[in-house]
Formats: structure tokens, sequence, C-alpha cells
């Protein structure tokens, strides 16, 4: 159905062109600023708060250098490569998974690794749930969010995803905001485990069979 | 007889409402250099989408070695294209941007790849430049880069939309010698859209003109020439004075003819050229170059495109 070598060079691809990308330095300065933040005002909260806030935490910077790194979907769809690579005897799944892969792959890697930090930083002992949290779920949560957002970004115009990208940004800040003004005390357990996971990659399966009848000319053409 | 390689066949294409393509037609032969010509937003870029499977025709069908470029995976990579847009990475390097081609168009073996990569972008001129990023390129480099771009997997027909824009003179003679070649030694054939006239007579065997989304003319450029009632010779003379002079003249005999500095281009019909070269000898101008049957292309096509 895909063809794994083609992926794999357009994954290797895309690793290359992040690394050499300024932007990647930003987002992940913007990343260590809002840890900076983050650890500067909780610094001398009880572990209870840890067990909230670290869930969503992670979450967040997944999504942050996530949705960062997903702007080159619009940028090579503006230069015409998008139309290019159509020719080519890669699929638009192809293109498509490829490009989820990375931006998931390397948001997750930075997610992951900065709540690790967050967690040694507050000398803060993750039980089993946390652990399998932030290594599995976190994961998927992110590849099933960027899977969405780049099958939106190679549909919508340009105007078009400009509106979807602040309504996408002031969504998250309203969640991140509300969970911080009324300090829901969640503690993560397999429970909401189970329901994150299956959630994420139920959306992951169904945008991956929707991209099959996705229509190029949309593609090509929502350049306004 | 072979099967012609590309097959239009009563194109239409609407847009909301507005025919884009109006039921073209048209069919090239292997090894054949077909120009694909018209003035701008006349539908070029359009058919060549729809051939590549790009967009979705209205009505009629395009195909391309018998098959469908949207549908058959396989047929593409017998396939090179050009589109308006170069289709590079900025923030990779030239030598890093055909490799990524060459291995998703399948080109497998590495050493065979290294070694494609390298005859191209010696090729395009660009060996030298071969590890510097694409971003840092002027336009022309990225056009030459393009160029070997659609070459890299040795495809069997190339399309190009406007493949010489932004070229230096150099440049624009080094890819013509390329394309004549491809289609010569190498048997590919290709179709090309352009707005050089001058290149798309010495390339092209034949020619479509497109006005408005619909093919006015499609025929080889010899007999499109040959359609051209009208012929023109032009004469230089030594000073700018004489030629006036001679515009006056003409003027007065109701004789068309283009003044450019002190050389004057006189349309003639069939065979009363000697009436108006007589008159002018007599005058005692002095006369420096005459060339005869100037007539290009250029002529043909505006007198197409004009005409309607
Ligand atoms: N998405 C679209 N929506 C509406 N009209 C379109 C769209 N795409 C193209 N057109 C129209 O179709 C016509 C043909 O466009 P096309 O790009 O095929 O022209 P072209 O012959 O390639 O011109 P040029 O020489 O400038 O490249 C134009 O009038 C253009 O406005
Ligand atoms: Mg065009």
């Amino acid at each position: 159905m895909v063809n794994i070598s083609l992926i794999s060079t357009l994954v290797k691809k895309e690793f290359i062109e992040v690394i050499r990308d300024k932007s990647l330095g930003a987002s992940l300065f913007s990343i260590l600023l809002f840890m900076g933040i983050f650890l500067f005002t909780t610094r001398e909260r009880p572990s209870y708060l840890m067990n909230t806030f670290i869930p969503y935490i992670s979450l967040i910077i997944g999504l942050i250098v996530g949705f960062s790194l997903s702007n080159s979907i619009v940028r090579e769809k503006r230069e015409g490569v998008i139309e290019t690579i159509l020719c080519s005897p890669m699929k638009l799944k192809e293109l498509w998974l490829g490009k989820t892969l990375s931006i998931s792959i390397m948001s997750a890697v930075i997610a992951v690794l900065s709540t690790c930090i967050i967690l040694m930083l507050n000398n803060y002992e993750p039980d089993l749930t946390m652990i399998f949290y932030i290594l599995f779920t976190v994961p998927f949560f992110i590849l099933a969010c960027i899977g969405l957002l780049s099958l939106i970004y190679f549909y919508l115009g340009m105007r078009q995803i400009q509106i979807a990208n602040y309504i996408l940004f002031i969504s998250i800040f309203l969640i991140l905001f509300t969970i911080l003004k009324i300090n829901i005390t969640t503690e993560i357990t397999w429970r909401t485990i189970n329901i994150i996971t299956s959630f994420s990659v139920t959306t992951f399966i169904i945008t991956f069979y929707i991209i099959d009848y996705a229509d190029i000319e949309k593609i090509i053409l929502t350049l306004e | 007889m072979e099967q012609p390689v590309i097959i239009v066949e009563n194109l239409v294409k609407k847009i909301n409402d507005r025919f884009i393509l109006n039921n073209i037609s048209f069919n090239v032969e292997r090894r054949e250099i077909f120009g694909y010509l018209g003035p701008n937003g006349a539908g070029k870029t359009t058919t060549l989408r729809i051939i590549l499977g790009l967009m979705r025709p209205t009505s009629g069908k395009a195909l391309v070695l018998e098959g469908n470029l949207s549908k058959d995976i396989n047929l593409r990579r017998k396939v090179g294209v050009i589109l308006e847009n170069d289709g590079l990475y900025n923030k990779l390097t030239a030598y890093e941007n055909l490799d990524f081609y060459s291995r998703i168009y399948g080109v497998s073996n590495s050493s065979e790849r290294d070694r494609r990569i390298k005859k191209l972008l010696d090729l395009v001129g660009l060996y030298d430049e071969k590890d510097k990023k694409v971003g840092y390129y002027s336009r022309g480099m990225r056009r030459r880069l393009a160029i070997a771009r659609a070459l890299i997997h040795d495809p069997e027909i190339v399309f190009m939309d406007e493949p010489t824009s932004g070229l230096d003179p150099e440049a624009k003679i080094i890819v013509r010698n390329l394309i004549f070649q491809l289609a010569r030694e190498r048997d590919v054939t290709i179709f090309l859209i352009s707005h050089d006239l001058d290149e798309v007579e010495r390339l092209c065997s034949r020619v479509a003109i497109l006005v408005g989304g619909r093919i006015v003319a499609l025929d080889t450029i010899r007999r499109l020439m040959h359609s051209l009632e009208r012929r023109s010779i032009e004469i230089t003379f030594k000073n700018m004075q004489d030629a006036m002079e001679v515009a006056k003249y003409l003027d007065n005999m109701g004789i068309l003819y283009n003044l450019r500095g002190n050389s004057i281009r006189i349309f003639y019909q069939d065979s009363n050229i000697s009436r108006v070269l007589k008159p002018l000898v007599m005058m005692g101008l002095k006369i420096i170059d005459i060339k005869g049957n100037v007539e290009s292309l250029y002529d043909v096509y505006l007198k197409i495109v004009r005409g309607g």
C-alpha cells in the first residue's frame, strides 16, 4: 500500500532539512524559555501538582514543536515543490506519511526529553503509569495531531491556513490557561492512558485512510 | 505504426463555469519535440497539469504511453517534468536535491546515482557549485538544476514548462543543445511549453498554438510559415535619413513596412517585390545589407494569435 523505502528517503531528507533550519533553534529556544518559566513557578510546589502538570506540559511542548515544523508543508506547497513531487512515483499518501512521521518523531523526541529534564530538575520520581504515559501515549498523541494537521495543511488555502493556525494556537493556550487556572488534579491512571492512546490511534488510522480520497487538484490549486 | 506517445482527446476543463480549456486534441509521436505555444493565460500549464494527472479534466482524456499518469505509478518513472516552479529544496545542496529525486524515482544503485548526478551537474554547468545550498542559487542556476533534476532517471518523455525562462544566453544554448540531443540521440520525446519563439523554431518539428483555451493552429512549423501569404525583406541603409526617405516613399505607395533605426522591413505580396525594389535602387540610396525572407515563427505566431 505504501512504499517503505520511499518514505524512509523522505524522512531522512526532512531530518537533514530541519537540522539545517534556523527555525528549529528558535522553537527549541522558546521551549527552553517555557520550561524555565514553568520550573521557576513550580519550584516549591508539592508533587501532586507535578502529577497534574507533567501530562499537559509534555503534550504542549510536542505540539508547539510539531506545529512549527509543519510549516514546511505550507512552504513547499507555495513554492510548488509538492506539485513536482506529486509527478514522481511518490503517492500523496506516502508524502503525507513521510512528513507526518518525520515531524512527529522530532516533536516527540523533544517533548519526551524536555519532560525528563523537568522531572529530573524537580527531583520527581515518576511511577510506572507516568513513564508509560510519557514514552508511549505522548508520542502517539503527537503523531495523531500532526497527521491531522498535515492533512489540513495539504487541503486548505493559504489564508484559511492562517486562520486555522490562529484557532489552533488560541485553543491550545486557552486549554493550558484553563488547566493552570482551575488546577484540575487529574492524575494519570491506566484509564486515561487507555483513552488518550486509543483516541490517538483511531484518529491516525482514520486520517491514514481519508488521504486516499484526497483530491490532488485541490492541493495544487489552493495557493491563495 | 507505433501509437503516439502522448494522446490528448477532446479535453475540456471548466473552473467555476468558465472554460479554461475548450476541446483540445493533439498527438505527440515518439522522438518528437512538440512545441506548445500561446499567450499568457491561454491554458498551457493547465493542459500540462491535466496530462500529468495533477488536475482532472471536466471531459475528454489525456494518455501518456497509453496510460494515465494519475493512476499508474510505474508510468511516472518514464516521465520527467519541469514545471513552472523548479521543485527544489532550498536547504539541500544541488547534489542532495538530485540524490533525493533519483532515489524517489527508483535509481537504487548508489554508484549509478553518483555517476548520473555528477554527469548531469556537469552537463548543466553546476558541477563546481554542487555543494552549495540551492537557497543561495540564482534563478538561472535553479532553472538549470531543475533541468538536471528532470533528467535524473533517464525519462522517455520530458514535459517542460518554460525550461529556459531566466537563463542567460549561453545557458539557453546549452539547454537547447541538450534538448536537441535528447530527442536525436536518446529517442526522448519532448513536450515543450515556451514563449521563446526563436527557441521553438530551432527545436520543434510541430507546434500547437493555444489561444483562450482553444487550439488555433496545429502543424509543422514549415507548413505554418508557408501559410503566411506575405513575405518580407529587410534592407539596411548606411544612414537613417535614407531609411526615412524610403519610409515616406512606401507610405505613398501604400506598402506596409516596419522602420527600425537605419533598417527597414518591407512586407510585400506574392511577386511584386521588383515593383518596390526598383525605385529604391534608382533613388541612389546607400544600401549596406539586404536580407530576404526574414519571416520567422514570430510572424506566424503574431498573425495567428492576433487574427484569432
Ligand atoms: N485555480 C484556478 N481558478 C480559476 N482560474 C484558473 C485557475 N487556474 C488557472 N486558471 C485560469 O486558467 C487560465 C489558464 O491558465 P494557465 O496557467 O494554464 O495559462 P498559461 O497558458 O500557462 O499561461 P502562462 O503563459 O502565463 O504560463 C488563466 O486564465 C487562469 O486565470
Ligand atoms: Mg503557464
